[in-house]
């Protein structure tokens, strides 16, 4: 049943086996896995059904860093989170995300693809993708996808391709509500924002949360166990600031609150001059897979590859573009040494201009952070101030992967590639706008190690007994891969986890 | 029709009296228009008239070539161009210009897709290009006498 927290008498205290601080993806999923059970649920939202302004704006803060989007519009704080302005890709992490790569610092997390793969079948249940278990990426695949791109690429083992399935999108909210709406045991409460986590004296357990809404009341929420499921921003934030009983915030004895926060940059990294038909190439549609559900297509290097040329994981994407005045000689050039299978042998040939967009999976970096700012919103919780920040060497890996990228299209016969100008120089700069992404991972990440990590490989937050995180701000690293499909996966486990926590 | 090539020496012989034979037909209708200017290189006309075959756009071609002799002024050497590129081709029918366009052609795209496979390339302009087919634009620019050997 949903609440309006704004009509529930002031200072009240509720009481559940399970609090989940907000109703995104993670927040209802894992909500959905106590449905219509004895466990009692509170779930708190920040907002209410629809957009409101005066909600939205306490996401608001500052970017020190490289330049971001605003923060305000970055999240969204009504109910369903920000599926609610979600594009819908889907794509589980890589196996080499998990791993500790010794040319990736801070690479490595405690769990693997293994760990996860039980539950990104529901997970795809749940953001409606057309999926069966065990299907592979053959299945996944149709005739529809560009076909150099599936078919002849892959016949350079350093290449390999990366598939999306793409949701309706599915708005977690509108979807879900009636779920919730009919289960007795779920109480979710609308335009709760909680201001305060509050601990024993020791800080060792969570016992209660300090909810307030604009209106001007407060109520309390105790539980068993609370999950803070907001965003790679709000969750660090939170955490920071809920400082009585520790200076530093909860989570932060070794000072890695808001640490490592990472995005997902999109690089435009090159352009390829090449004869291959742009339709065999370039993934402008969205294909159908096999029951007519869309399926997008990128390109990689291989996991094998990676590790040998010591390179970051990625994807890239074709796009088609206008011309750019290119030397005869290079088009002669690629003309002269196309594969016969994309070569005209009478008449002009045909070469095309392709740009190359890149998403980085980027070097975890400590100094990359989540931190509290001087001013206070509306309820006087400190604004978040990101820096987000790229690494040295990391612009070098970009342009291995480029490079390499160029050295397989050249082994095909397919084209030349031209790095883009930025990329082409030895130093460690990086173009001054860089097409950021709303993936916003790290900040209390995973490790079992809590002098380099917040949350455990259960998720729960080092020094506590009964905190979690159900967010992408657990992500060790980012991966190349859209987060929500992971974060919902991540939910289910984790719904897992406290279901047997609360039966032992 | 798939052809299979007999074994050991039949299967030289054989392909030389093939490339001769394809060598001689290419040589008889290919003409070089006077306007490309190209000057018979070291190593006979052979090479000369497949690479301006290969390469239909000559002037663009050569300010590929005289763009990477720029930045590796020594390698300004027909010689050691052709050395380079087509290692041990002086000692070949490929070097006397017995050896057909379409053989030639298949040899540097082996080549050329060899140096991708290896990492031979170099960045020029940040083009990633093939160390063959960079030197064989040298080569080209050379004997158009656009650049003036060392």
């Amino acid at each position: 049943m949903f609440i309006d927290a704004r009509r529930v008498a002031d200072s009240q205290v509720i009481e559940s086996d399970v609090c989940i601080v907000g109703a995104g993806a993670a927040g209802i999923s894992l909500a959905l896995e106590f449905a219509d059970t004895a466990t009692r649920v509170c779930l708190l939202e920040a907002g209410g059904f629809e957009f409101d302004e005066k909600t939205q704006a306490l996401n608001k803060g500052k970017v020190t860093g490289r330049q971001y989007h605003d923060l305000m519009s970055a999240r969204l704080r009504f109910f369903g989170g920000t599926t609610n302005h979600w594009h819908g890709w889907c794509r589980p992490l890589d196996e080499i995300d998990f791993e500790k790569r010794a040319y990736i610092p801070h690479s490595g997390w405690p769990i693997t693809l293994d760990d996860l793969n039980p539950y990104y079948g529901k997970a795809r249940e749940l953001c409606e993708l057309n999926y069966s278990e065990g299907m592979g990426k053959q299945e996944i695949a149709s005739a529809d996808l560009p076909s150099f791109v599936t078919d002849r690429l892959p016949e350079d083992n350093r290449a390999t391709y990366s598939l999306w399935q793409v949701s309706p999108p599915t708005r977690f909210g509108p979807k879900y509500r009636d779920r919730i709406e009919a289960s007795d045991n779920i109480h979710a409460y609308l335009y709760a924002n909680v201001v305060e986590i509050e601990t024993n004296d020791e800080g060792t357990r969570v016992t209660r949360l300090r909810v307030a809404t604009l209106e001007g009341s407060q109520l309390w929420i105790q539980a068993g166990h609370f999950v803070l499921a907001g965003g790679g921003i709000e969750v660090p934030r939170l955490l920071l600031a809920s400082n009585a009983k520790k200076p530093a915030g909860i989570g932060n004895d070794y000072d890695q609150v808001g640490r490592y926060f990472m995005l997902h940059p999109h690089l435009w990294v090159g352009r390829i001059l090449t004869t291959v038909p742009v339709g065999d190439l370039v993934d402008q549609r969205i294909g159908k897979n096999w029951k007519q559900k869309p399926v997008k297509v990128g390109i990689s290097l291989t996991s094998e590859f990676q590790h040998s040329e010591r390179l970051p994981n990625h994807v890239m994407l074709l796009r088609e573009t206008p011309e750019k005045k290119t030397s005869d000689g290079l088009v002669s050039l690629v003309t002269a040494m196309a594969d016969k299978m994309y070569n005209k042998l009478m008449g002009k040939p045909d070469v095309h201009s392709i740009r190359v967009l890149l998403w980085l999976d980027h070097m975890p970096n400590p100094d990359s952070r989540v931190t509290l700012g001087t001013e206070s919103d509306a309820l006087g919780m400190p604004r978040p101030v990101l820096d987000w920040r790229l690494s040295p060497g990391e612009k070098q890996q970009v342009r291995r992967t480029v490079e390499s990228f160029g050295q397989v299209l050249g082994a095909l016969g397919a084209g030349r590639l031209q790095l883009e100008d930025w990329l082409a120089t030895e130093d460690d700069s990086w173009p001054k706008t860089i097409e950021g992404d709303y993936h916003h991972m790290g900040g209390t990440r995973m490790s079992d190690d809590p002098r380099h990590g917040v949350v455990d490989a259960n998720c729960r937050v080092h020094d506590t007994d009964n905190l979690y995180v159900a967010s992408s701000s657990v992500f060790t690293t980012a991966g190349s891969s859209n987060p929500t499909l992971t974060i919902v996966a991540m939910a289910l486990r984790l719904a897992d986890h406290i279901k047997r926590a609360i039966n032992s | 029709m798939k052809t299979t090539l007999p074994p050991g020496p039949s299967r030289r012989a054989w392909l030389k009296s093939v490339t001769a034979s394809v060598a001689g037909f290419f040589l008889f209708q290919i003409r070089l228009p006077a306007s490309a200017g190209i000057a018979p290189g070291p190593y006979g006309a052979g090479i000369s008239q497949h690479l301006a075959r290969l390469f239909r756009n000559y002037e663009g071609v050569t300010a590929v070539g005289k763009k990477y002799l720029a930045c590796i002024p020594f390698e300004t050497d027909a010689e050691k161009l052709v050395q380079q590129a087509l290692p041990g081709a002086e000692n070949t029918a490929m070097g006397a210009g017995e050896v057909g366009y379409d053989q030639f052609k298949a040899v540097v795209h082996s080549r050329v897709r060899d140096d991708f496979r290896q990492g031979r390339v170099i960045n020029l302009d940040g083009w990633v290009l093939s160390e063959t087919e960079v030197r064989l634009c040298s080569l080209l620019a050379l004997q158009r006498g656009e650049v003036t050997s060392l």
